[in-house]
């Protein structure tokens, strides 16, 4: 059904609508809260949230991209959850390995590697890797960063959805580029060859 | 360390755009102008391009579920506008009221500003007394301050009749610096007499003598006293009640109770003000509980409903 049919139909109160537009963007907005706060429980509130609010001031989108739109209440609650946590730092539930009796820090390790190809532990540590640099970057650096090089916005979409000037994204985004490279050429025995990043100061 | 040591920020953010394509014309070029004169510049933009695929190629999540949301959640936890308007409304209410309380508390009385008095309002009364005397101290040597004083006298009108001076005198000899009712007595002490009491004066030209003995002729006491009565008449008139000086005939009196009960204009705009306060918290609280009371019913009502 038409994008705009169902907004007008959920503005109206109905929630199947509504539930309809919840199917086709819940993934954005569930990877966007995953790669802002790196903590899958945490996301999963965040979106459930953030769909719930969006659900209750449906009457103040006036149009435009209902996706920007979307990923701005994403975007604040993330905000908020990162606010709070700091505020109440806590210990993530790292997995113990039974045999080395030391905790594995990354969160790589909630999945179950026992017959998975070499390729794909590669993958999935160099995805570890890429997320810990991307958590080092202040949150407005994160945001941008997620939207533009993850999720393929656009600029002006960006723009809307973080309420900044489409000049501020270009800023931002340039400065957690430099900032995400630095960090990633200590993890570039991970990087596959094409991939690994040039230093320009050995030319 | 990478390119950002090669080149400035605003040129990495131009080749940043560049990659996305987001740059206007006039920027393009100066982008390509950049690429072409800068010997990190190319090397730059492929780092950047490898780091957006980088980027790109990160795996998308699944969902663990759907986060449809339920019509519960929809309906219940929407607060809706005459719930929140109720609540602002309490809020306000419950400031409001609380300010009226702490100025209520926290300011004494007499600070509230008092309206100005009107001509027509009652003047306050001065507290009365029934004791028009000297000070006790001054009152027990009233025999020989009136010796002296009158000795003194006696002298001071002699001395100018002898050299025939004209000379200007209080009618009876008084002790001086002893100065009655509101001024409270100075050294000066104007006549020195009893307030609403006018001395006449004698006047004696050249020439004249004083009557034997100093003792008037009884004319002439008729005419003092006629006199002395109808200024005294005019100076109470014009004399002011802030000295709180009563005439001659209410002084000594007890005044009762009852008379001086009566509520000076402090008092009343006091009351007033206090009564208003009063009727502000009144309707204040009033407003605040009805509100509260409204916003949790409409509440529970939606509950009921959904």
């Amino acid at each position: 059904m038409d994008e705009s049919l169902l907004i007008q139909q959920a503005k109206k109160g109905d929630v199947e609508a509504f539930n309809q537009l919840v199917m086709g963007y819940q993934t954005q907005v569930y990877n966007l809260s995953c790669r802002m706060i790196s903590d899958t429980m945490l996301a999963d509130d965040v979106t459930q949230d953030t769909f719930i609010k969006a659900f209750h001031h449906l009457k103040s989108f006036h149009g435009g991209s209902f996706r920007a739109w979307l990923l701005r209440i994403a975007t604040n609650n993330c905000y908020d959850e990162m606010r709070r946590s700091k505020r109440r730092p806590s210990q993530p539930l790292n997995p113990y390995n039974t045999e080395t009796e030391e905790e594995i820090d990354d969160p790589i390790w909630l999945a179950d590697d026992g017959a998975l190809p070499e390729d794909f532990i590669h993958s999935r540590e160099l995805e570890a890797a890429i997320q810990r640099c991307i958590d080092q970057l202040q949150a407005q650096f994160k945001a941008v960063l997620i939207m533009v090089d993850v999720q393929g916005m656009d600029y002006k979409e960006a723009a809307r959805a973080a309420e900044t000037p489409v000049g501020t994204i270009r800023s931002r985004l340039a400065r957690a580029r430099d900032k995400v490279q630095r960090c990633l050429q200590s993890f570039s025995e991970l990087l596959p060859a094409k991939y690994r990043l040039k230093d320009v100061r050995k030319r | 360390m990478n390119e950002a040591m090669n080149l400035n920020r605003k040129q990495l953010e131009l080749l940043s755009a560049y990659l996305d394509e987001s740059l206007s014309e006039r920027e393009k070029k100066k982008a390509e102008l950049l690429l072409a004169s800068h010997p990190d510049a190319v090397a730059t933009l492929e780092n950047l391009r490898n780091l957006k695929s980088l980027l790109r190629m990160l795996p998308e999540r699944e969902v663990p579920h759907h986060f449809t949301i339920t019509r519960q959640e929809a309906l219940v936890a929407r607060p809706g506008w005459l719930v929140t308007g109720l609540r602002v409304l309490s809020g306000v209410s419950a400031a409001a009221l609380a300010a009226v309380l702490a100025i209520d508390f926290l300011l004494p009385v007499g600070s509230i500003p008092q309206p100005a008095m009107l001509e027509s309002m009652p003047l306050e009364e001065a507290p009365a007394t029934d004791e028009f005397a000297l000070p006790t101290a001054i009152a027990e040597g009233d025999a020989e301050i009136e010796i002296e004083s009158a000795t003194e006298a006696e002298q001071s009108l002699a001395a100018p009749a002898e050299s025939g001076e004209p000379i200007i005198s209080n009618f009876e000899a008084a002790p001086e610096g002893l100065g009655m009712g509101g001024g409270g007595g100075s050294p000066e002490g104007d006549t020195g007499q009893p307030p609403g009491m006018i001395l006449p004066d004698i006047s004696i030209s050249e020439g004249e003598s004083l009557p034997e003995d100093r003792q008037l002729t009884e004319q002439d006491q008729l005419s003092v006293e006629k006199e002395s009565g109808a200024d005294a008449e005019k100076s109470i008139a014009e004399s002011s009640p802030i000295l709180g000086v009563a005439p001659p005939e209410e002084q000594g009196k007890v005044i009762s109770d009852e008379v001086l009960a009566v509520p000076t204009m402090p008092e009343i705009v006091q009351q007033k003000h206090r009564f208003s306060y009063l009727v502000i918290e009144i309707i204040l609280l009033a407003v605040s509980l009805l509100s509260i009371l409204a916003a949790v019913f409409i509440r529970r009502k939606r509950r009921g409903l959904h």
